[in-house]
């Protein structure tokens, strides 16, 4: 896979929000590969290489969402967070949640941002963009180590 | 026996007198004169027989011994005379004359008149005078006694009491003189003895009758005293004890009289008035208080003193004043027992916790060993054991035991007398009681008097007390009257613990119903809001990439379907909103209206420009509330105002405050469509709308959140308007919050 791509990993149960995320984020420019997995198991073992993601990527960036069945997004992020090898991915919480007890867990827990999904498409488009901006241009990611290793 | 000498037996002889006495001896005849000695004999033997008791008895003994005298003598006169004060005087206190067989009394002679007979009478122990007119010791009397009253010869014995003469024992003959013969003067003087030993029993007895007298006296002004009195020897033993004793220990003064202190206190008493008594029979006067052992049972509680008797600086004994102060000291425990009772209503938590501490204050105070308490369950109609408190010092397991695991219906044992009777109920011993059920094991624990106490709220009993102690006790109307009104003291305190408890139990319901409701609701609309995303975000796709397939009809489809929710999620985000509204009391804090005012103001631009409304206020309050509540109230009113403007004409709002006893009253006046009055209620409550969306665009919650962020504040909300006018809204604000 082209090296220059940015990997994505995107934590949604609900296949249509997954689906309206990833069609806002076509506007990106950067050329980008998105992962979608449905539960919190299933992304710590594609993070862990575990079971069936024996081949997946290292993501540059995670988009979370928090109303997820079984393991709440709080608790996904949690162990991210505290496992040495994964740490250092930044971890974006996208929900409809504006919950204040929701959004002061997720930075005590380590969130690299908490963005709100706005209610109009247009709006959601707009913020994808800044994203990019932000993440892809503003600040230095981590190194991506995929390569080294395989 | 008096032995008579037989001298001069043949003196003097006249044979001329016809006496039949002075015949016997004259005759001189030894056998006669014998008979006459015997006589004598035999008269003296029955006057000693002769008993006196009282000073009547005396007056008796005497007719009598004058009598004998004058029979066994044969003299016509025999009389009595005794001195009155300081021997000036003699007075006759009897006379008997034998041929009259008659008494008198009353002559008096004044001793200085008969100056040498009452100087023989001193000296002499007889005076027989043979010749009275001329012996020289009774001649005084010739003229003005003896010639008058025909007296020949006289006899006369003094009477000596105490070595003293107290008086005379005279013998008169009457005819020719006679010859008084030495066996005659010995038996005068032994007659004369004779009554002077009685006159001695006499004064021996009055003095005896004063003293009685004096002690009666003393016995009835101690008897009659409400304190124990007693005199105690020098070996502890009772010599003196008023009618107190009586009533304390049960016994008689009699009984009493001579009896060891211990055997009359009892073993328990006597060693605690031991100390003391040593004390005051070294001689110190002793004062102390103490509770002693009654004999009836229970206590009483004493003040004691002993003032110890001397004689030659020797403890004779010891005088004892016991004064009982246990109706005293009954009346302070009282007061002690409703002072804590009231306490520990006041301080305890619980009812359980305040149950525990009366029953053990109750039996500290009053000296019960044991206290239950019982509650009714009228569910079963039955009262149980629910509090238990009893000295520790005491085994009461079994009493314990069954009194927890019993039941009594209306009526059985003591609990379920006291409910049926609705009355406190004094027993003085439950082994003579036989609706006792627990007896066995009462008896067991050595219990064996008690009392029941109904608990009563007005005319319901709620429950009752129970005291036991193990000795049988008279009933105390003063304890069971105390003890009844904590009975209904204890009534009110348990009515209004229910009753708060009660209240407590509805309220943490509607709390929990409360918040139940705010969470299903926030819940509710954000869960709804996600799919609701969904439909709008790939309505939004499908028009952007999907535009050219459609035709005119399927465009006006796409139009309606976004319209439809983008009003779904203003409902969804206003019930949010509404749902989320806490009564915020902590953020409560002193605020500038007018900021606030701009505040609102400044959040309305766009609708404000949009419109070209004009909006204006005086100056406001500074008040304590919710800033960000009152920003959102200030916000839905002027926004009403101007979103409910009449056609064509330029929207006006003005806000002004003024204070009206203690509350601020804001008011937000427009000169918009107005309301018909019929609504001017209606239009608080939540989804209420008056318009339709065509006209006017809403949720109908605005004046629902706008109502109960006032309520939070502790106001009201109102309004008034007049339809196609304009419409002023009105809250009340406090002034201090």
């Amino acid at each position: 896979m082209d090296q220059q791509k940015v990997n994505i990993l995107l934590i949604e149960d609900n296949p249509a929000e997954a689906r309206l995320t990833q069609e806002a984020l076509k506007v990106w420019r950067t050329p980008l590969n998105v992962d979608v997995v449905n539960t919190g198991d299933d992304a710590l073992n594609f993070l862990r290489k575990l079971e069936n993601y024996k081949y997946a990527k290292r993501p540059d960036l995670i988009f979370l969402d928090l109303n997820l069945p079984k393991k709440h997004g709080r608790e996904i992020l949690a162990e991210i967070k505290s496992d040495p090898e994964l740490k250092s991915i930044p971890v974006l919480i996208l929900t409809v949640s504006e919950s204040e007890d929701d959004v002061y867990m997720g930075y005590q827990l380590g969130t690299s941002g908490y963005i709100k999904k706005t209610f109009n498409f247009d709006h959601f488009i707009e913020m994808m963009r800044k994203i990019e901006d932000y993440w892809l241009s503003v600040v230095i990611l981590p190194r991506n180590l995929n390569g080294l290793f395989e | 026996m008096r032995i008579l000498p037989l001298r001069n037996a043949k003196k003097n002889l006249s044979t001329s007198t016809k006496d039949i006495a002075t015949q016997k001896l004259t005759e001189q005849s030894l056998p006669r004169r014998q008979e006459y000695l015997r006589q004598q004999a035999e008269a003296l033997n029955f006057v000693a027989k002769i008993k006196i008791q009282t000073a009547e008895d005396l007056s008796l003994a005497i007719k009598e011994i004058l009598r004998i005298d004058a029979q066994t003598i044969l003299v016509e006169r025999v009389s009595l005379w005794l001195y009155g004060d300081q021997n000036t005087k003699i007075t006759c206190i009897e006379l008997y004359e034998q041929s009259k067989q008659k008494y008198s009394y009353g002559f008096k002679l004044h001793a200085s008149e008969y100056s040498s007979y009452f100087k023989a009478l001193e000296e002499n122990r007889i005076i027989a005078a043979h010749d009275a007119c001329a012996d020289p010791r009774t001649k005084e009397f010739k003229e003005n006694y003896l010639v008058p009253l025909k007296i020949s010869s006289m006899l006369d014995a003094p009477v000596h009491v105490g070595g003293k003469v107290v008086g005379v024992l005279c013998h008169e003959h009457v005819g020719p003189t006679r010859h008084w013969f030495i066996e005659e003067e010995n038996f005068a003087a032994s007659i004369a003895d004779f009554i002077a030993l009685a006159l001695e029993q006499k004064e021996r007895r009055l003095a005896e009758e004063a003293l009685r007298q004096r002690e009666e006296q003393l016995r009835l002004i101690t008897d009659s005293l409400p304190v124990l009195i007693s005199y105690i020897d020098q070996d502890q033993c009772y010599q003196f004890t008023n009618a107190a004793y009586e009533k304390w220990f049960g016994i008689s003064t009699a009984q009493i009289q001579g009896q060891h202190m211990k055997d009359v206190l009892g073993d328990k008493a006597y060693e605690i008035s031991k100390p003391y008594i040593e004390q005051a029979l070294k001689g110190e006067k002793v004062d102390y208080e103490a509770e002693l052992p009654y004999k009836h049972g229970g206590k009483r509680y004493v003040n004691v003193t002993y003032v110890p008797q001397f004689n030659d600086n020797q403890v004779m004994g010891f005088h004892v004043l016991v004064n009982d102060l246990t109706e005293r000291y009954k009346v302070e425990q009282r007061l002690k027992v409703q002072y804590a009772v009231n306490r520990i209503l006041a301080e305890s938590g619980t009812l359980s916790d305040a149950l525990s501490e009366i029953l053990k204050a109750i039996c500290k105070l009053t000296g019960w060993e044991i206290g239950l308490y019982w509650e009714v369950d009228l569910s079963i109609n039955k009262i149980h054991c629910i509090e238990i408190w009893h000295n520790p010092t005491i085994h009461m397991n079994e009493f314990d035991m069954i009194s927890r695991s019993v039941q009594f219906s209306p009526g059985e044992g003591l609990p379920g007398k006291v409910w049926d009777k609705r009355t406190a109920i004094w027993i003085e011993d439950f082994t003579k009681d036989n609706n006792f059920p627990r007896g066995s094991a009462a008896q067991q624990n050595g219990l064996r008097g008690g009392m029941g106490i109904p608990i009563q709220s007005g005319k319901e009993v709620l429950g009752a007390l129970e005291f036991f102690s193990s000795q049988t006790l008279q009933p105390d109307q003063g304890l069971l009257d105390l003890m009844t009104a904590i009975g209904f003291k204890l009534g009110q305190y348990i009515q209004r613990k229910k009753d708060e408890e009660r209240i407590h139990q509805y309220t943490e319901e509607l709390l929990k119903s409360n918040k139940g409701l705010q969470e299903f609701a926030y819940v509710a609309s954000h869960d709804l809001q996600e799919p609701l995303r969904v439909v709008s975000g790939y309505v939004q796709l499908l028009s952007k990439q999907y535009r050219w397939k459609f035709d005119v009809a399927a465009d006006e489809y796409m139009t309606y379907i976004v319209q439809g929710i983008d009003r779904m999620h203003k409902l969804i985000q206003d019930l949010l909103l509404y749902s989320r509204l806490q009564s915020p009391v902590q953020l409560f804090r002193k605020i500038d209206m007018n900021e606030i005012c701009e505040q609102a103001i400044e959040n309305l631009k766009i609708s404000i420009e949009e419109n070209k409304a004009l909006i204006t206020h005086t100056s406001l309050p500074r008040i304590y509330a919710n800033q960000t509540q009152m920003i959102q109230l200030f916000q839905n009113l002027i926004g009403n105002a101007i979103k409910f403007k009449r056609p064509g004409v330029k929207s006006k709002v003005h806000i002004s405050a003024e204070n009206k006893g203690g509350m601020w009253i804001f008011s937000v006046e427009d000169n918009g469509v107005g309301i018909e009055p019929e609504y001017f209620d209606r239009i608080f409550d939540i989804f209420r709308r008056l318009h339709s969306h065509s006209d006017y665009a809403g949720t109908g919650i605005g004046l629902a959140i706008c109502k109960k962020i006032i309520e939070y504040h502790h106001g009201q909300i109102w309004v008034q308007s007049i339809l196609g006018k304009g419409s002023t809204f009105y809250f009340s604000l406090p002034e201090n919050s």
